[in-house]
């Protein structure tokens, strides 16, 4: 091995280490390892490292606090840094860039192109296999020179399946979603797409853009992960990383059916070429599984369509016109709050960074959807349920402060949390099999008992709605859809369909009277997720995700996740029983079991 | 109650303000005039015409008299479908509307723009507060110009609307952007007064550098005052971008502070977009 000096990696994960470090080992190069940023600051400073490869979240800092460690270090800044990122995450990567990490490699890894992506970055070693009569000097110099890593654009290209989209599709991009700028596509993918556009942007900056399909304007959110200029002369390539988005996924079709056409204008045309198909349409735009809560209010009136309505409700630049009205209440004054700056749009309205002026403290402003504030029953029912919320007073319950409407917008005033969510973490790590995990499980279970202790059904238990604050304090959020279970509800009445897909419980699915075993079932299928790296059942459409609770087994954590142990996966199998009766019954019982698990 | 300003609308657009905002605000009508002051007024809402190089025109002497303050101008039109709207927001609109669009929406939109502007936070003051001494200053030695302060606002607003800007990248404990705009006639008048030189004298390459000059200065001043703060930053070397409508790539998530100084009748404006950044952000005070 010519390489004189050691490979640092560092995840938080053992047994990742041990495997990855073998295989590095095996092919000739030095290596060291650690867990916490600490000591991989110590192994920095005693030893000549090479390359750095790191995960994102470490046991004590996260691997960006390590990266700007590094590259704020005159001693240390010219060493290579590269992550760890997980397939679904490589929005993450933009950001890393952005500090000066050298490459990104997904994982789950392949260790053919760890090495391959190791050899371009590092000098070359001379190995009785690889030697070769042209001196490598030269190349190996080159391969440690800036930029002589290939761009974000040409990484994102070899890590994804880019399709080019005919020259018809055009876009309009926005930062506002007011002033619209044309654009062009260059490819896309299922995660995002490459644009041409005079609007320049910088990495993480939010855009909008707006697309026209055969039903209407489409405005989809997205994040742009890189900007690369080759020639000042020319228009700016961005590349967007788009979340799960419905809106996207129809697009996505309906550009890969124009392709099509395209290629084979004979066969006969699809239906994109007119008339969306009704399930199609609905699965797109209203309630894609993992991203889309159902709400019905009663029997009359809905705010989602049901499966049996599938007319489109929202205007084709409704989207737009709601980001638009968030946009004009930035830098005004609601009633006691200052509403400083605008954090993103949720399906029920928009968040505001606020200033409570009379308690002199950071507060977070929801501001209800014009949609769903001109609905009478709406409003009287968030009061009702916001009363109910505001008296739950618990470290790990995000509290509503206050709730007012002022010039008809309607608000409401809540705990400011920063910090991320549990699909945060599930996209940041393919499945996390760590005893976090299971801390969060348990708290989350006391927070839960606590809840039911109140005879309150949260009904809505999913990823999103578990954040993990900076300071590493979990807090559910988002009681929009709670009741109070007090057995004044007649029992037999069906009740309606609430919750997301991916985690709603078969008693709710049937409409039968739900309890906190509901939420026991929510929450076991959220942390399914969690340590799966995956849903527990998934489809095409939500109809089919349903059926899947209902009817099909589920296939045991401990399968999709063999380093899980036998007994979390039996524990979340019974908190996911399709009978409530063969659930945990009480949140304590799950305790008992995770503390036995845990010590 | 707020007071809004309706030009050249027909009874249909009419009809329909008075709908979204009714018995809420004071509304006059009126036909378009070169000179018009909004001094009182809180939204200005124009009917579009049918040229579309004359409504830009109208948009432009419109926000022009508004003398950089924060006061929406809503471009109502009749069109069932989507407009290339282009060419009103850059001229200075600040919404375009159709009849069509939903009412709720409409009036939502409206009425998020007719609340009340929010005051500064104390530490938004703190950074501020330098800002407006040191541009006051640096005008009165370098241009013998008397410079008041007169407001603040804070919006999500991107685009600049004046003539020329010169803007300064900031970063350090904080990261961000200032941005000076004036419109042409004041620009020339301070940057001849700068060179001591006639009004007549003075073409737009000499104006460009002035203005650079004047946005070097007031951050290279400023940042005298912030070392050893949490609020240091270094400077980037200025630029000067000329013509209305520019889009300025401030800090997402991150309120712009709109200073509005006078000097005579005339206004011109300094935008400050600062943020800590991130490992050393802290707890916002406020008044």
């Amino acid at each position: 091995m010519n390489i004189k000096g050691y490979i640092l990696l560092i995840n938080r994960e053992k047994k990742f280490l041990e495997a990855v470090q073998k295989s590095l080992l095996d092919a000739g190069y030095s290596v060291l390892t650690a867990t916490t940023m600490s000591s991989a600051v110590n192994l920095l400073s005693n030893n000549t490292v090479v390359l750095v490869i790191c995960d994102s979240e470490l046991n004590d800092f996260s691997g960006y606090d390590l990266l700007r460690f590094v590259k704020n270090n005159p001693q240390l800044e010219k060493i290579p840094f590269v992550f760890f990122v997980p397939v679904h995450d490589q929005g993450n990567a933009g950001k890393a860039f952005k500090w000066g990490a050298t490459d990104f490699i997904v994982y789950p890894l392949d260790g053919k192109i760890l090495l391959e992506r190791i050899g371009e970055i590092l000098p070359c070693r001379e190995s009785e296999e690889k030697k070769s009569a042209v001196p490598q000097e030269d190349k190996c110099l080159s391969s440690l020179q800036p930029g002589s890593t290939a761009s974000p654009a040409q990484k994102e290209r070899r890590e994804n399946n880019r399709i080019v989209p005919p020259d018809t599709v055009n876009i309009e991009v926005s930062r506002d979603a007011i002033l619209w700028l044309p654009g062009r596509i260059k490819n896309i993918s299922k995660q995002g797409f490459l644009m041409e556009t005079p609007l320049l942007g910088r990495p993480g900056m939010l855009l909008y853009v707006r697309i026209q399909l055969p039903a209407g304007k489409c405005v989809i959110e997205n994040q742009v992960r890189h900007v690369s200029i080759s020639n000042a002369q020319l228009l700016a390539d961005i590349g967007v990383e788009i979340g799960d988005s419905p809106a996207w996924t129809e697009v996505y079709d309906y550009i890969i059916e124009l392709i099509d056409a395209g290629k084979n204008p004979a066969a006969e045309r699809s239906s994109f070429s007119g008339k969306i198909p009704d399930i199609k349409k609905l699965s797109a735009v209203e309630m894609r599984p993992e991203t889309e809560t159902i709400v019905v209010m009663n029997e009359n009136e809905t705010i989602y369509t049901p499966p049996s309505q599938p007319e489109l409700s929202e205007p084709p630049n409704g989207k737009a016109l709601e980001i638009r009205f968030y946009h004009s209440l930035v830098g005004k004054q609601l009633g006691n709050y200052k509403a400083v700056s605008f954090i993103g749009a949720g399906a029920m309205g928009g968040v505001f960074k606020g200033w409570d002026i009379i308690l002199e403290r950071n507060v977070a402003l929801k501001i209800i959807s014009y949609k769903l504030s001109s609905i009478d029953s709406f409003r009287e029912m968030f009061v009702k349920e916001a009363r109910l919320i505001s008296r739950l007073n618990h470290p790990n319950i995000a509290q509503i402060y206050y709730i007012d409407q002022s010039d008809d917008v309607f608000y409401f005033a809540m705990e400011l949390i920063s910090g991320g969510t549990l699909k945060d973490m599930i996209r940041n790590r393919n499945n996390v099999n760590s005893t976090k995990g299971l801390e969060y499980l348990v708290t989350i279970c006391r927070t839960l008992d606590f809840v039911s202790g109140k005879n309150i059904i949260h009904r809505d238990i999913k990823p999103e709605n578990i954040m993990i604050s900076d300071n590493g304090t979990l807090k559910v959020v988002d009681f929009g859809v709670a009741v109070v279970n007090d057995g004044k509800t007649k029992k037999g009445k069906s009740e309606n369909l609430v919750g997301s897909p991916y985690y709603v419980s078969p008693d709710c699915i049937k409409g039968l009277p739900l309890d906190s075993r509901s939420d026991i079932y929510s929450l076991g299928a959220t942390f399914y997720h969690f340590f799966a790296g995956e849903p527990p059942f998934a489809g095409e459409s939500v109809e089919e995700v349903l059926l899947k609770h209902l009817n099909e087994d589920l296939i045991p954590l401990k399968t999709k996740n063999p380093a899980v142990s036998n007994w979390l996966s039996d524990i979340i199998g019974k908190m996911m029983a399709k009978n409530p009766e063969d659930r945990y019954q009480r949140y304590k019982d799950i305790i008992a079991d995770l503390d036995l698990l845990m010590h | 109650m707020s007071k809004i300003i309706g030009i050249d609308c027909s009874p249909k657009v009419q009809a329909a303000v008075s709908d979204m905002l009714g018995g809420k605000c004071d509304i006059q009508y009126e036909q378009f005039q070169d000179e018009m002051s909004f001094n009182d007024y809180q939204m200005i809402i124009l009917e579009m015409g049918v040229s579309q190089e004359y409504v830009s025109q109208q948009i432009r002497k419109l926000r022009y008299a508004c003398n950089f303050k924060n006061i929406p101008i809503i471009l109502i039109h009749d069109n069932e479908k989507d407009i290339f709207s282009q060419p009103y927001m850059i001229a200075g609109a600040t919404e375009v509307l159709s009849l069509y669009d939903p009412l709720p929406a409409c009036k939502q939109i409206l009425s998020g723009y007719l609340i009340p502007n929010r005051e500064p936070l104390v530490e938004e003051l703190e950074y501020l507060k330098p800002f407006i001494k040191n541009t006051c200053h640096i005008l009165k030695t370098m241009a013998a110009v008397d410079v008041e302060f007169k407001e603040v606002y804070f919006s999500n607003s991107i685009r600049i609307f004046g003539d020329v800007s010169g803007i300064m990248g900031l970063s350090g404990n904080v990261e961000g952007t200032i941005v000076v705009t004036f419109y042409w006639d004041l620009a020339k008048m301070i940057v001849a007064k700068m060179m001591g030189t006639e009004e007549g004298a003075i073409d737009a390459e000499l104006i460009h550098d002035g203005v650079s000059e004047i946005i070097n200065m007031i951050s290279g001043t400023t940042k005298k005052e912030f070392v050893d703060t949490q609020y240091y930053f270094e400077i980037t070397l200025p630029s000067v971008v000329v013509g209305p409508g520019h889009q300025i790539g401030h800090l997402q998530d991150t309120s712009v502070s709109a200073l509005i100084f006078q000097v005579g009748n005339q206004s011109f404006a300094l935008h400050v977009c600062i943020r800590p950044k991130s490992s050393q952000r802290k707890v916002q005070r406020g008044v």
